[in-house]
Formats: structure tokens, sequence, C-alpha cells
């Protein structure tokens, strides 16, 4: 393009943060990493056939990778390990990705709410939140799941509320800072009511923070779902899942790593790949960072 | 002359600290700003005219007294009367840095007023030929319009946060230390342009300030303030050539000049420090530090006027 | 000259600075020359960006690491060239032969020790021969010589106001009792009546000591009041340097020099309007070939913009401008 006339109402600054964070590499193949491993578990059923593939079959026990037509081999049971990650990553990925938004939303309301308002409404949300903060997560998430009953919403549900304490920590300390700020003033000078403050000129400064926590938190939200299997509460064996598929082949990584490798190296994958796109995020609602 | 746009009656704005205190901010000011006029409000730091400035737009909400607009009072506005209140008056700050918003282009900086109190639908190339206008007037050419505030240097942000303030034409603006934070040779730029659009547009100005010469230069009246009480307030020439206050006196002989002939000249310095605004005793604010001060100072002193139009809070007033 | 030359206490010259951003290189310092006499109160003034607080950090090397380095130039303080030393000779030096003290003096203190704790770390690290009683005497007197009652030695930095905070910040760069001492706008963040009080106090330290002082500052009426000399710095170069008189007679003067002069509401003026400089600073990540003032500059020549001028000087006065040279005078 030429030089165009500049018309600057045109260019919302939406559309600046997508072209910025479409520039920015890393972040691009992080999207691009997640959507494979999204397409990849989601069409799994088109593929690969559930109940064919996950069958028991003691006579091909501990296949090595390309053995018999299992081409990540077969685990303890005879299992197609292939399938079972693709399967497992369902719970895996969607799950975490669903529990940290759940968290998230929820952390920057309550965050937000305390942060903004302060007085009494922050002093009673933050003794809430300091109450929660007191039980270690995964108990605390045992604990509600248990009162719940299992299955994998209940699931979502407890481990979301285990991590709100961590958002609404760091939202409400972003939200203090910037509180203060003339911006903040200046938009009280020409009639901005609370929300639109809060919405359009404090969440975007102080989202950076607390975007990367949220996708830092995804892997350990993984192997929560995990440990809450292993417990036998949440999803429980024989429904596959990246963090099961792990611990159930514990005795048999020493003589056949992959059956760890494979499902930890995804683990790693989803977790490296939503962090780069968390970066970028950050980055890209920040007008200081590039062009 | 014409009634006051802006008026305050007994205005005062206290804080209560941790430790139980009361913080008086403001106490008891009366001030009144005609059309057009610029009132100077001079101080130290803390002595309480950032607040002052805040409670007069209701920002902060008084403790005690009255702000008016044209004579009416604006305490009791609900939400749509203060949008509309807020079309005439208008604020620009201290910190060219902190004052916009880093995730805006100075575009959205300046239509985001007129998008929130624009009242009737604005054509969208409407709203950006009056955008684009009043950045031209304030000295920002239109290739800034897709700019980030991190982009321009502080002169230019002052510029932008003039902008904003300016773009839904308000008749009042409280300027809060806008110079303060710029180099000489930019200051001068920003004060010609205040004082070019007060020209044009009839605009009073509230101008505080920490320094002195930048308030004689652009004031018509001049407030001084100390640990939130005025002690004097007179038109600019007469508090001058004439000031009455020892406080005032101890300020203007404090500012340092690069005239050589009033080298080595006689200095009225003040020993010790603002003492604490929380809880403070009875009496003139300015006792503990004031060579002249008396045990009748620590009694009780009011703001008199002295001459017409010179007011001032000092008992000794009289006999200088 | 050799003779005279061998008196000078600091004596920087050509001194290039540059600091590399990830973005793009900046020139602070392009070939600055200063010479600081024993004792001497210098003032140096300029606008955010000028290159003064560079020039501070170079003569204690302390630029920050990795990103601004010295390109050239040559710093002697007392003969010696500080560029050559090891970093153990300059720990040495810092805080005893040359000390600085900072603008803000909210944060040069740590909260949490009390200062006299902090004056007396000073000579703990410097003189370490001296008993522990020697040392406590030493601190309970130049807490006096600042204005702070030695009683209050044991309190903590937020017990004391801005101004005092100053005057103790003050106290740990004197107690080494430094020949040169580097004041970055000591007084800018405080009021004025307290900034008279420091000035006069600092007026009063330099005679009992005889410490030479280089106060950075950008208030030209506190440099006309405070020091001897005066050096202007624009892009990285003193443009004008001479006794404040010359400087501030208003006679023959450096195009910004006037400039900034004009700028300054005064208090006894009658001008109605300011005459602001036009244009903004120059950008320093390049370097100009000709004066680095040109653009802004109403005077400005065909030969500002090609060549670099040379500072003209007349009795200890120096304007470095092409408008002033043995031809035109």
């Amino acid at each position: 393009m030429g030089k165009t006339e500049n018309r600057p109402a045109e260019r919302s600054s939406w559309q600046l943060i997508a072209r910025r964070f479409s520039k920015n590499r890393l972040a691009m193949a992080g999207v691009a990493l997640l959507a494979l491993m999204l397409l990849a578990i989601l069409l799994a059923p088109a593929y690969m056939p559930y109940d064919e593939m996950i069958k028991e079959d003691v006579f091909n026990r501990l296949q090595r990778p390309g053995e018999g037509g299992h081409l990540l081999g077969t685990d303890e049971l005879g299992r197609d390990l292939l399938a079972r990650v693709l399967y497992g990553g369902r719970i895996s990925l969607l799950g975490g990705m669903a529990t940290i938004a759940i968290a998230f939303a929820a952390g920057c309301l309550i965050g937000g709410a305390a942060g903004y308002f302060g007085g009494r409404l922050d002093t009673v949300l933050m003794r809430f939140i300091d109450m929660l903060m007191a039980i270690p997560p995964v108990l605390l998430a045992m604990a509600i799941l248990t009162a719940l009953g299992s299955g994998l919403v209940n699931l979502i549900i407890s481990l979301a509320i285990s991590q709100i304490p961590r958002f609404a920590r760091v939202v409400r300390s972003a939200v203090l800072t910037l509180r203060g700020s003339e911006y903040i003033e200046a938009a009280r000078c020409y009639g901005c009511s609370s929300m639109k403050i809060i919405v359009r000129h404090i969440l975007p400064n102080g989202i950076g923070p607390i975007i990367v926590s949220a996708t830092l938190t995804l892997g350990q939200i993984i192997l929560s779902i995990s440990s809450m299997g292993f417990l036998g509460l949440g999803v429980a064996s024989p429904t596959p899942e990246w963090g099961t598929i792990i611990s159930e082949n514990m005795l048999n990584i020493r003589y056949y790593p992959y059956l760890g490798l494979v499902p930890g190296v995804c683990i790693c994958l989803a977790v490296m790949a939503v962090n780069f796109i968390g970066d970028g995020l950050r980055d890209a609602f920040d007008p200081r960072t590039g062009n | 002359m014409a009634a006051p746009l802006v008026e305050t009656v007994g205005l005062s704005k206290y804080f209560k600290t941790s430790g139980g205190g009361l913080l008086h901010a403001v106490e008891d000011v009366d001030l009144k700003i005609y059309p057009g006029r610029t009132l100077g409000v001079v101080g130290e730091s803390g002595c309480g005219k950032s607040t002052l400035g805040r409670t007069v737009l209701r920002l902060q909400m008084p403790s005690a007294g009255d702000v008016l607009f044209e004579g009416e009072s604006i305490l009791k506005y609900g939400r749509r009367r203060m949008k509309e209140l807020h079309r005439d008056m208008q604020m620009i700050f201290q910190d060219p840095y902190s004052s916009l918003d880093p995730r805006m282009s100075v575009y959205d900086l300046v239509a985001e007023p007129l998008r929130e109190l624009g009242g009737r639908r604005t054509s969208r190339a409407e709203l950006g030929e009056q955008v684009l206008g009043i950045m031209e007037k304030c000295g920002l050419p239109r290739r800034y319009a897709n700019s980030y505030p991190h982009e321009l240097d502080g002169g230019r942000r002052q510029r932008v946060g003039l902008a904003r303030a300016m773009v839904v034409n308000p008749r009042f603006i409280v300027c809060d230390e806008p110079v303060s934070a710029l180099d000489v040779s930019i200051q001068a730029q920003i004060l010609n342009l205040l004082m070019d659009l007060q020209q044009e547009h009839g605009l009073a100005y509230m101008f505080i300030t920490h320094d002195l010469c930048v308030v004689r230069h652009i004031s018509d009246d001049i407030m001084v303030m100390y640990m939130g009480c005025v002690l004097e307030y007179a038109p600019k020439e007469e508090l001058f050539k004439n000031p009455l206050h020892p406080y005032t006196r101890a300020l203007l002989s404090a500012i340092p000049t690069t005239d050589l002939s009033r080298r080595g000249r006689q200095r009225h310095m003040l020993s010790g420090e603002v003492s604490s605004p929380v809880d403070p005793p009875a009496g003139c604010r300015f006792a503990p530090r004031c060579p002249y001060a008396d045990e009748g100072c620590r009694v009780g002193v009011r703001l008199e006027e002295v001459s017409p139009g010179h007011l001032c809070a000092c008992r000794r007033s009289r006999e200088a | 000259m050799e003779m005279d030359r061998s008196g000078a206490l600091l004596e920087v010259e050509g001194l290039h600075v540059r600091y590399k951003t990830k973005s793009a290189e900046v020139y602070a310092l392009n070939g600055l020359d200063l010479r600081v006499e024993r004792g001497e109160k210098l003032g140096l003034v300029g606008e955010t960006g000028a290159g003064k607080t560079t020039l501070a950090l170079s003569i204690l090397r302390l630029l920050p690491e990795r990103v601004g380095e010295i390109t050239a130039g040559s710093i002697r303080y007392e003969g010696e060239q500080l560029l050559e030393q090891s970093e153990a000779y300059m720990l040495g030096l810092r805080g005893r032969r040359i000390s600085m003290i900072f603008q803000d003096p909210m944060t040069s203190l740590n909260p949490i020790k009390t200062v006299g704790e902090q004056i007396l770390e000073v000579l703990d690290l410097h003189f370490p021969g001296l008993s522990k009683a020697e040392k406590l005497g030493r601190v309970a007197r130049m807490l006096e010589t600042v204005g702070i009652p030695a009683s209050r030695g044991g309190d903590f930095p937020y017990q004391f106001s801005g101004g005092m905070k100053q005057r103790i910040v003050i106290a740990m760069a004197l107690i080494g009792e430094p020949e040169l001492l580097l004041a970055d706008e000591p007084t800018t963040a405080l009021d004025v009546t307290i900034q008279a009080q420091i000035l006069e106090m600092m007026s009063r330290l330099r005679e009992e000591y005889g410490t030479a002082v280089i106060l950075i500052t950008h208030d030209l009426g506190v440099v006309a009041e405070f020091c001897d000399r005066v050096a202007v710095v624009y892009g990285g170069r003193i443009v004008e340097q001479g006794s404040v008189e010359q400087v501030f007679a208003r006679g023959m003067n450096h195009p910004y020099t006037e400039g900034l002069l004009g700028c300054i509401p005064e208090l006894d003026s009658r001008a109605e309007r300011l005459t602001p400089i036009p244009g903004q600073m120059a950008d320093p990540t390049v370097q100009p070939k000709g004066c680095s003032f040109a653009e802004r500059c109403g005077r400005c020549m065909e030969i500002c913009r090609t060549r670099q001028p040379e500072p003209f000087e007349s009795e200890g006065h120096s304007i470095m401008c092409h408008l002033y040279g043995p031809g035109e005078v």
C-alpha cells in the first residue's frame, strides 16, 4: 500500500493488537502448535476409533513403537499409546483450559472489585480469599470434589475454585497500582463510569502479569487433574488422561521410557504453546513493544 | 465585573489517617474564579493545593462547605447532571507520563471524552474532524494521531492532555502543575499555548503550582496556601509588589533567580520545616516557622481584607 | 600552560559516551571537555537528555554495564587517568575522594537502617583504621554540621522529612571528606524554602571543607545563586562555559543559553509572552555533522549544518558557536 491518507478513526486498537500479535513469531508458533494439538485431539474419533485401539490386548503388551501396527507402541495392558494420548488430551488439555478460563474470569471479578472499590468490600473479599489460600490447592479441590461428587465437570469446577485465590491476588494488586494513576482520574473527569474504567483502562494495562500467570498455571492444572485421577477422584482409570497415563506406567518407565516420554512431551508442548501465546498476548496489549 | 464562574464557600476536606487522626488537607477556603481569568494557587508540596483542585471538580467530595458553578451548588448533582458539568469543567494533570493511558493512541485519548460526554450521536467523520481540529489547535499535527504516549516527549504528551481537556469545549480548567515536569524550553511553549487558548475561548483557569515565577506569569489573582489554609489572596501585581504575609515574603525571597543584581540580597530564610497536617494545633498554621510569631498567633487568625481585594491571614498584616 | 594545568582537580577531555539499546544507539556525550579547579563550585546546566547525569556517572565509572560505554576521551582526576584504573581503585575512590548525591532523597537511603548506621558504614569502608569511638564521634559531628541533632542518629529515614533526608544524604557524601562532590539535582525534589536552606548549607560546608562541587541542575536560577562558574550542556557537549557573571550578564551568549534565559518567567519581568526555543531536543540517536543546536537556532547559518564549531574563548568565557570566532571579533 502506498501513502494513504491517515484515517486514524478507522484503526481500532483491537486491530492494532491483532496485528502486533500476528507479527510475533513465537506467539504464532504457539498458536500453530496448539491448533495442531487441538485438531488432532478433537478429530481423533474420525481416524482412530476408540474401542478398537484402546481395548486391552494381553498378547500385545509393551510393544515397542512401530511394532505390530502401533505407531507409539502399547502399554502394560496392550493398549495403543497414541490413541490413549489423543483421547487423554481431551480431558487434560480441554479440561485444563476450561479450568483456567473459569478461574481467570472469577479471579478478575473478585480481585478487580476488591482492588477498585477497596474499603469494606476489599476486606471481606480478601479475607475470604485468604481463607481459601490457607488450604493447599489440591486438598481444597479434593474437598470440593468430594462434596460435589466426582465427574469431569465437577473436577473442572473444583480445580478452578482452588485456583481463584491466585488470580484474585494478582488482579487485585494490578488494579491497586493502576487505580492511583492520573489517567484513571482523567477518565473520571470526563464522566467514565467505574465499570468502563475497569474494563477499558485498568484491565488492559494490568493484563500482562495476569496472562502470564494464567498460562504458567496450565501445566500445574494438567498435573492436578491427573493427581485427582490417581487418588480416584474426578477422572478414574481406565479413562485416559495424560497425567494418569504417566502414573499408570510408572513401573515400566525404566525399560520402556517412551511410555512416560510421550504423554510428558505432550504436557510440555501444550504448556509451551499456551505460554508462547500468553507472552504474545501480553506484548500485543502493550503498544510499547515493537511496532 | 461579571458573576464568578466557579466559587467555593468554606470548602474543607479532611482525611482520616490510619492512626485515627484527622488530616486537614483543605481548610475553610473561599475562592472566586471569573470567566476568562486565572486564579493561581501557590504553595509547597503537601499544602493541599491539589486536593483543593480535585474537590472543586468533585473528584473528591468535600468534608464541609460548598462548590458553586454559575451560582449553583454542584454537590447535590446526580450522575446525569455531573456528566453535563464535566463538559464545562475539565482538568489537566502534572505528570504527562502517568496521565495518559499508555495503551491508547493519541487519537483515542483525545476522542474518548467526546464519546463519553458527546450526548447526541455524532458521526464518525464529524468526531474525527473535531478531534483532529482540537489536536491541531494544541500544536499536535494530525500525523501524531496514531502515535502512542510512549512515542512522544514530555511536551507533546502535555499537549495531548490539554487537547483531551479542550475537546469538550469546557469553560473552566483546573491545571494541576501542568508544566512542573517539563524542561524550561518546553514549559514556555505550553504556557504560551495555555494563554492563547484562554484568550481565544474565554477560559477560566485554576492554575495550581509551586513555582511563583510561573504563577506570576499566567495568573490574574493569586492565592497562597500553607497547610490547607489560605494565607494571602490578592491580585497578582498587588501580591508581588506588596506581599504582606511573612510566608509569602519568604517564598518570594527563596526563589533562585538569574538576575545578578539580586545576588546576595537579604533573604527571609525560614527555619524548620512544614509540621504535620494531622490534627494541627489551633491558631496560625505558619506560626511554628514564623520569625515574627508571638503568643497571640497561636490563638487564632482570620483571613481579613487589608486593602481592597487584598486578603491576608496575619495578625500583623495591618501593622506592616 | 603546563603549570596551570597541573592545578586542575578534574579534567575531562573529548569524552564520548554511547548507550546501546535494543533498538538504537544513543550518543549521549559527543566530545565533552570540562575542567574543575580545586574548591570550585561549578554549575552544569542543561535539559533532560543533555548528558549531565551521564557525565557524572562516567566520572565515577558507574555507567550501566554493557549498555553505556565510553568510546573515546579521557578523565583525569588529580592527574591520574581514571579510565585506566582497576575496579578496586575505583571502589576506594567512590565515597572517599569523589562523592555523589542523587536527586531523590527518598530512595537514596536504606529504609531499614538508622541514619547513623548508614553514615557510619561509609567510614567503616574507607577508614577501617579508626577506632569505633572516633568514628561515632565523627558521625555525630557530621550530623550537627548538616543541621541535624546528633541525638537523632538512631532514627530511621521515615522519621525525617524530605529536606532532612537530603541533609543526611549530604552528610553521607561528605563524611569521607572528598575533594569533589557530584550533586545531581540535589534540590529538585524539594520545596523552594527548603531548597534555599539546603543550598545555603552546602555553601557553608564547601567553605568549611574546601570541597569542589559540580552541581547538576536544570534550574538556571540555582546556578546563578550558588555557583562560581557555569557550563551549559547541549547535545552531549559543553556549548558555553564561563563565570556566573560572564554568562548571566546576557552580553555574549550561545544562542541556546540565550534561548534558555528567554524561557524562564522571571519575577520582575513584564513580558506578556515567553519566547520558547522552537522545536524539540535534538535526536540523540543521530550524530549531526554540524552543530547539534542548528535545527532550533534562530541564527543558524550555512556553516552550522556542515561543520562542528570550535570553542571560542575570551577571558575564560568560552562559547562553542560559529557566530563567535576570531574572525568575528
